[in-house]
């Protein structure tokens, strides 16, 4: 009844990958049968998928045919802030998160002083920010960039602090029978056994940072991929809509895989030996 | 451990979004303990000198100007007015608008994560069928249907359920799963030597193993419920908390938006302990420490 062993580890990949195109092609049919012939939904509001593939010539058509032309706004303008902000956003939980993280992972009297506020700062809600962001950033990127790092930073901070809490003390103990001193324990026992939390901190941020550069720019933004699918959706184009849905969710998983391989070859130790 | 250790492979890229943080901060609160009454004294002057800074550099010094950052004091002021029962111009209504919104959207992503992560998590086909599937469901920033799902179904409440139901079922759904994958395949065999049959193994060995894991979900998607009342109510509704944090925003009233920021903070720590105490009571055996160790 239960599977022996992992997950999908007994079935070859190309399997997977078949089983998985075969399940999209039918929900995509029945999808299709059920909107765009039975109009369960209205079709204007639900893009049928032969809409939603109509959607992608939408966006990356040119001439008339482009409602984003007609807009004045290339559809790369869009794709630039919205990279901009998820990048600059990213990188400002990764400053911050990280040698905060180290600290109060390390440090007993850093995480004392510290650690209750950061209790109180992970249970704000970063929605709720969108709001105050746009009087205190206006309308720009600023605000975009503000709620993205504020959302990416809590991963990576408290799994960055979770690394130097799991390491093996006999590993410490016996960096300091051979005499390291405490920047070289740092640097020799903890940080490298942190590397993987670390990592898997980077990898929860990419999705949570995804996820609230959209929300952000859905909620009072102009530009950016968010801002698109609004505009996409109050000119009833829907389709369009989820074609840059479904863009995000792809860049989505691509970023992860990047941040899973560097993490096989930066840290083999943890992930080399789970991975088949 | 190499138990755990192949859960992490398992569960791909995608279910990494969904670790519990809390359960990192709870160990590193219970690491760092320290019950000496001078720790806990060094903490309440810190929240007194932080409150003060905050209040003299948006007060009297005027660093920031109060209209982007009001004082402490405004704020309590406001909140103060807020509340029901007791303040004066109560905002009731909103806090009911939002919390049976909350309520409905997270019993049904209860339900159905549960049951469908059980089916997912305990039998093979389901495995095969669904789990790559819901994988990849998993992947796309469902938040960003906002403005979709409000076309379909209006501003009113409808469409605020379906967000917060689309956003809190996923970690359901996925640790369900993920539980059944963990389950101690020996306790397995075990119980099938001594005789049991099939719904016996199912009631007595992988339902306890696997059931940490549906509460752990179910705290995770509290967050997720919250963070979806709040899109719903911003992209567009007449009533709730996230629409006067917006209209209140917007009209440069920013004491009352931080009330709005407090009470949302306070709701939803309040719905968490709630179901960590659900867990503490249900499932007394579980350690979540060992879930640390398995990353």
């Amino acid at each position: 009844m239960l599977p022996r062993g992992p997950w999908w580890t007994r079935v070859k990949t190309w399997h997977k990958i078949l089983i998985v195109a075969f399940e999209v092609f039918i929900i995509g049919v029945i999808w299709q049968f059920l909107i765009g012939t039975l109009e369960l939904i209205n079709p204007i509001f639900m893009p049928t998928p032969t809409r939603i593939i109509e959607g992608f010539g939408l966006l990356f058509g040119s001439g008339e045919k482009s409602v984003i032309s007609a807009t004045d706004q290339a559809i790369w303008v869009h794709i630039r802030r919205s990279a901009f902000c998820y990048s600059s956003g990213l990188l400002i939980g990764v400053i911050v998160g990280i040698p905060v993280g180290l600290l109060i992972g390390t440090s007993r009297t850093a995480y004392r002083l510290i650690g209750r506020f950061i209790w109180w700062l992970y249970a704000v809600p970063w929605v709720a920010l969108r709001p105050p962001a746009t009087i205190w950033f206006g309308f720009e990127a600023a605000p975009v960039i503000f709620i993205v790092s504020f959302a990416s930073t809590f991963p990576i901070l408290l799994n960055t602090a979770a690394g130097p809490q799991t390491v093996d003390p006999s590993l410490l103990r016996s960096a300091q029978v051979f005499g390291a001193g405490r920047f070289k324990q740092f640097w020799k026992v903890l940080l490298p056994s942190s590397l993987p939390f670390i990592f898997v901190g980077l990898r929860q941020a990419i999705v949570i940072s995804m996820i609230s550069l959209q929300v952000a720019e859905i909620v009072g933004s102009s530009k950016g991929l968010g801002a698109l699918i609004v505009l996409m959706t109050s000119h009833f184009k829907t389709g369009a809509a989820f074609a840059v849905l479904l863009s995000a969710a792809l860049i989505t998983i691509i970023l992860g895989q990047g941040v899973r391989y560097t993490a096989e070859k930066l840290a083999p130790w943890h992930f080399g030996q789970v991975r088949r | 451990m190499t138990l755990r250790r192949r859960k992490t492979e398992a569960s791909g890229m995608a279910s990494e979004a969904e670790v519990d943080h809390q359960v990192i901060l709870a160990h590193l609160g219970k690491r760092n303990a320290s019950r000496t009454s001078v720790w806990n004294l060094i903490f309440v002057i810190e929240v007194a000198a932080l409150l003060g800074l905050w209040e003299m550099i948006s007060g009297p010094l005027g660093v920031m100007n109060p209209k982007f950052l009001p004082p402490p004091s405004a704020i309590f002021d406001e909140l103060w007015r807020m509340l029901p029962i007791v303040g004066e111009r109560p905002i009731t209504e909103d806090i009911v608008f939002s919390l049976t919104n909350f309520a409905y959207g997270y019993v049904l992503a209860a339900v159905v994560g549960t049951t469908l992560g059980l089916v997912i998590g305990t039998t093979k086909a389901g495995e095969l069928l669904l789990g790559p599937l819901a994988y990849y469901a998993y992947a796309v920033p469902r938040s960003a249907l906002a403005p979709v799902i409000i076309l379909i179904w209006g501003l009113g409440a409808e469409s605020k359920v379906v967000i917060i139901f689309l956003l809190a079922v996923f970690p359901v759904l996925i640790t369900t799963m993920e539980g059944g994958a963990q389950v101690n395949r020996t306790l397995v065999d075990a119980g099938r030597v001594f005789g049991a049959t099939r719904l016996q193994t199912m009631r007595k060995v992988i339902l306890p193993d696997l059931f940490p894991y549906v509460l752990i979900g179910l705290r995770i998607a509290v967050i997720r419920g919250y963070i979806g009342v709040l899109i719903g109510e911003l992209m567009g509704s007449f009533k709730g908390l996230g629409t006067i944090l917006k209209r209140s925003s917007y009209n440069f009233e920013m004491a009352k938006s931080f009330a709005v920021v407090a009470i949302l903070i306070v709701l939803s720590s309040l719905t968490m302990l709630l179901v960590s105490f659900m867990k503490t009571k249900l499932a007394p055996w579980h350690q979540e420490e060992d879930l640390l160790k398995s990353r």
